[in-house]
């Protein structure tokens, strides 16, 4: 890292965009991610690392972008909430989020659909337990997560072919 | 946070030069799930940080010599994941597996556990239950192991130098005769911090269906992490039935009321340990 006036030069790329920023040491990446590239998808909760709003895919891991300085995303590989539908549409977790109307408020959506994507990627075919083990880190007030722990065991078959 | 500098060493030597420039306000990075929670919210303002986690010296999970060493930056999923602590100090796979939520798993690191000394930090009791040592290095270059218990100063204070940092720690492997495990209660157990932690390391003799050794270390209910001593030297010898498991539970809660005594939480911790101790007994015995 070169510094240059207090910030650091960081190289990463987000949903496949690769983004040169210079960062000051206590600027965490939900706000660089947020501000410095609009991506507003990421939401910020309790910003401090309870209510699991704001994470994202960090070289494959999910984690809570408000508590990650933004030096650390340095070489790293992000998802967002933007990254997750491709040019065939939206991702098999946010439609069954929409089909089983998993979203109430919608504000924990991002977080909850990030952290199972997380999961899903890793883990073809997790058991409930699991699922709600993945997002036990995030707070959701609205749906008591029922639905939403059906949406990811749905997309989980869906994306393992099986008909439904 | 205007004059803020931010150091990233890639190994050792480079930590041990950064440590040089180390004063009383620099603080030391692991995965940042405290640290960063500090700094957004103002309440320190450190001339310095060193990042330790691109030193990826400190990145590992070994066995030598029947000793296992952890390297400082490896994080709660890696030593949750791995086989080696799974098998011969399940205690502190446990507390990995009941650490925060995911995410703060994927990146909060056992040395940023150490270091930060919290009274609630969930691996310090297992550490304490497996008699583990913390590996220091000084900007010298010079290293050196502590008992875990002279690194933990009080309440999020550690007793290191300030041109110190933890590099690692280490404990004994503790394979088959010896049994471990790792309750705990928090109010809501992936996201808040633990109100009470207990590991559990004891010496099983299934035929006899007797405990021959153990080391029981509880959490959050002190300035430190602490061991139950008596207890220890307690339950040596005896047969496990459901009258050691109320015992046990019974001497915990009598182990809390002389640690925190007066203090508002007592009434309820007191009573909440037993159900912790239960669970303990549950996982480690079937019962």
């Amino acid at each position: 890292m070169i510094l240059m006036s207090q910030k650091y030069k960081v190289n990463f790329t987000v949903n496949g965009d690769q983004y040169e920023r210079y960062v000051e040491a206590g600027e965490t990446l939900a706000s660089v991610l947020r501000v410095e590239l609009g991506l507003t998808g990421t939401k910020v909760g309790c910003d401090r690392g309870d209510c699991g709003a704001c994470t994202v895919i960090m070289n494959g891991k999910a984690v809570k972008s408000c508590i990650i300085p933004a030096l650390k995303a340095d070489g790293a590989e992000i998802q967002t909430i933007e990254g997750v539908a491709d040019e065939n549409g939206l991702h098999p977790i946010q439609q069954e989020f929409v089909e089983l109307a998993a979203v109430q408020c919608g504000y924990c959506t991002p977080g909850l659909i990030m952290a199972s994507k997380a999961l899903l990627d890793e883990n073809k075919n997790p058991t409930e337990e699991e699922v709600r083990e993945a997002i036990g880190g995030n707070i959701c007030r609205c749906t008591g997560y029922e639905k939403p722990v059906q949406a990811i065991l749905k997309a989980a078959k869906k994306l393992n072919g099986e008909c439904l | 946070m205007s004059s803020l500098q931010v150091l990233t060493p890639k190994n050792n030597t480079e930590l041990a030069e950064a440590l040089k420039q180390a004063t009383p306000k620099s603080k030391i990075l692991g995965g940042g799930t405290d640290l960063v929670i500090l700094l957004n919210k103002d309440e320190i303002e450190p001339d310095l940080i060193i990042d330790m986690t691109a030193n990826k010296e400190l990145n590992y999970i070994k066995e030598e010599d029947g000793d296992i060493y952890i390297g400082a930056i490896t994080t709660i999923t890696e030593i949750h994941d791995s086989e080696l602590i799974n098998e011969k100090a399940r205690c502190l796979a446990k507390a990995c597996e009941k650490f925060g939520s995911t995410q703060i798993r994927n990146k909060a690191t056992i040395g940023g556990n150490i270091a930060n000394a919290s009274p609630a930090g969930d691996t310090l009791p297992a550490l304490k239950a497996l008699d583990a040592e913390v590996s220091v290095i000084n900007s010298k270059g010079e290293a050196r192991f502590l008992p875990l218990g002279d690194v933990l100063a009080g309440p999020n204070k550690n007793s290191l130098n300030v041109d110190e940092a933890v590099i690692g720690v280490k404990f004994s492997a503790h394979a088959k005769p010896w049994i471990s495990t790792f309750a705990k209660l928090g109010t809501r157990t992936a996201v808040t911090i633990s109100r009470i932690s207990l590991a559990v390391n004891v010496v099983y003799d299934e035929a006899t269906n007797t405990i021959n050794d153990a080391k029981i270390a509880l959490g959050a209910v002190g300035k430190a992490a602490f061991r139950a001593a008596k207890l220890e030297e307690e339950l040596k010898g005896k047969v496990v039935n459901k009258e050691l498991r109320a015992k046990f539970a019974e001497k915990l809660s009598e182990v809390i009321q002389e640690s925190i005594p007066g203090r508002a939480s007592l009434p309820y911790k007191k009573e909440a340990i037993k159900g912790v101790a239960y669970q303990a007994f549950e996982d480690l015995f079937s019962m």
